[in-house]
């Protein structure tokens, strides 16, 4: 795995150095500042699989240099991981808001950050899959054999402003239950999402999930929000439990943003989402069960309100001849 | 592990010893930053900038055997962070200088 890890103070670059090295980790580079690693990625023949990067640094802090990667094609998607001092949620919700996978927290601990960097493999392990899966449709879309599960919580890659599902769920995961009395999750079902999986072709099928995407986005824009597809035509979004949600106003601003898609997907004889946006779900003050049953709840609500009632049964990909 | 455990041991010793002798620069960083907040010049800069260099300390000194020395460094950025948007900057200053002092007293004290 090769790593970039950034931070201001030298000292902790060598720190850092030598325990990564310890762990194994040995193809590691290294910048004093975000204008550094900037030069360093976009100069570097071999994309980064990893970064690591400090939140307050001076003048581009951590957070502005992973939106900054994240504009880049190439690391839309590689996993950033905030090595920082500054645990307080503000600035983790702001990290995991500009692209961020998950945090680890200063003084470093080697347990930890060997943890972490596990996760990060994980994650790398996964992309790779969803990503081959992605390229094979690609490339044998006009021929029989590709398949692909409907419940596959897929890489969507020309969709902006999308976290991974496994980064939302880590989120969550690493938040804590007194952190997440402060969050909500509200989950948006692509209603006909199946009818649409069995008839049209695999690309079609991920091209509709992203302007379900961008219309979704579009709606939850008065919400500090983090959204992610799901599988299963589900996308969920993470909100400020704070804010009060309008269910009615996000479920008109959909259907508003979806209105100006219908033209297009009626030149293409395809059928255009039907988007139902579920109520807001929080985890109970007393529950110590796992974080991420918030995300799974808000599911099942916007599948609750969606004419079809309960989920159809899954399928499979046809790729066409 | 037991070998892993004691390179890395080695390891930290060695820049232990360089961070030691790195507080020197660092206290001279600092001075110089309350010569400005003393004449009136950038003061909101100076305090950014003092929460900057606590910060880094943070970061580091716990796992160079000063637990205490880091926690003090967090304990000043975050008064300076948690009011530097909604405190008068001479509030903020008067709060922040005398327990400024006392951590650099402490930071001389480990040279």
């Amino acid at each position: 795995m090769k790593i970039l890890a950034v931070d201001d103070e030298p000292l902790f670059l060598e720190l850092l150095a030598h325990t990564l090295s310890q762990l194994d980790f040995r193809d590691v580079h290294f910048a004093t500042s975000g204008q550094d690693a900037l030069g360093l990625i976009t100069h570097d023949a071999r994309s980064f699989d990893c970064f690591l990067l400090d939140i307050k640094m001076d003048p581009m802090n951590g957070i502005d240099l992973c939106r900054q990667i994240r504009i880049l094609p190439e690391h839309r998607h590689t996993p950033v991981v905030m090595v920082t001092a500054m645990s307080e949620k503000r600035y983790v919700d702001n990290a995991f808001m500009a692209g961020a996978d998950d945090y680890v927290t200063k003084p470093i601990d080697r347990i930890e950050i060997k943890a972490r960097l596990s996760m990060v493999q994980t994650i790398l392990n996964e992309r790779i899959h969803t990503g081959l899966l992605a390229r094979q449709i690609a490339m044998v879309e006009r021929t029989m054999g590709a398949k692909c599960q409907f419940s596959e919580p897929i890489v969507l890659n020309d969709a902006r402003d999308l976290v991974p599902y496994a980064s939302l769920e880590n989120y969550l995961l690493r938040l804590g239950n007194m952190r997440l009395l402060s969050s909500a999750a509200v989950a948006f079902h692509v209603e006909n999402g199946t009818d649409i999986f069995e008839r049209a072709s695999g690309l079609e099928f991920a091209d509709m999930l992203t302007d379900a995407a961008a219309v979704v986005g579009d709606a939850l824009k008065s919400y500090n929000h983090m959204l992610a597809y799901a599988g299963s035509g589900d996308f969920v979004a993470v909100i400020a439990r704070a804010a009060s949600f309008d269910q009615a106003q996000v479920q008109l601003g959909i259907q508003e943003g979806l209105a100006a898609f219908s033209g297009i997907y009626l030149e293409e004889g395809i059928a255009a989402p039907i988007i139902r946006v579920g109520a807001a779900k929080t985890n109970g003050l007393l529950s110590f069960g796992n974080p991420t049953r918030m995300l799974s709840g808000a599911i099942m609500s916007a599948r609750a309100g969606t004419q079809a009632g309960a989920p159809r049964a899954r399928g499979h990909i046809r790729v066409m001849a | 592990m037991n070998n892993i455990d004691d390179k890395l041991a080695s390891t930290i010793a060695l820049l232990r010893l360089k961070f030691i002798d790195g507080l020197d620069d660092r206290i001279l960083q600092f001075e110089a930053i309350l010569a400005d907040l003393r004449k009136g010049c950038n003061q909101r800069e100076a305090l950014c900038d003092i929460s900057a260099l606590t910060h880094k300390i943070s970061g580091i000194a716990a796992t160079f055997g000063f637990p205490e020395m880091g926690a003090q460094a967090r304990h000043l950025e975050e008064m300076i962070d948690n009011q530097i948007d909604t405190v008068p900057i001479q509030q903020i200053i008067h709060r922040v200088s005398p327990v400024l002092q006392a951590f650099l007293d402490d930071l001389e004290s480990q040279i």
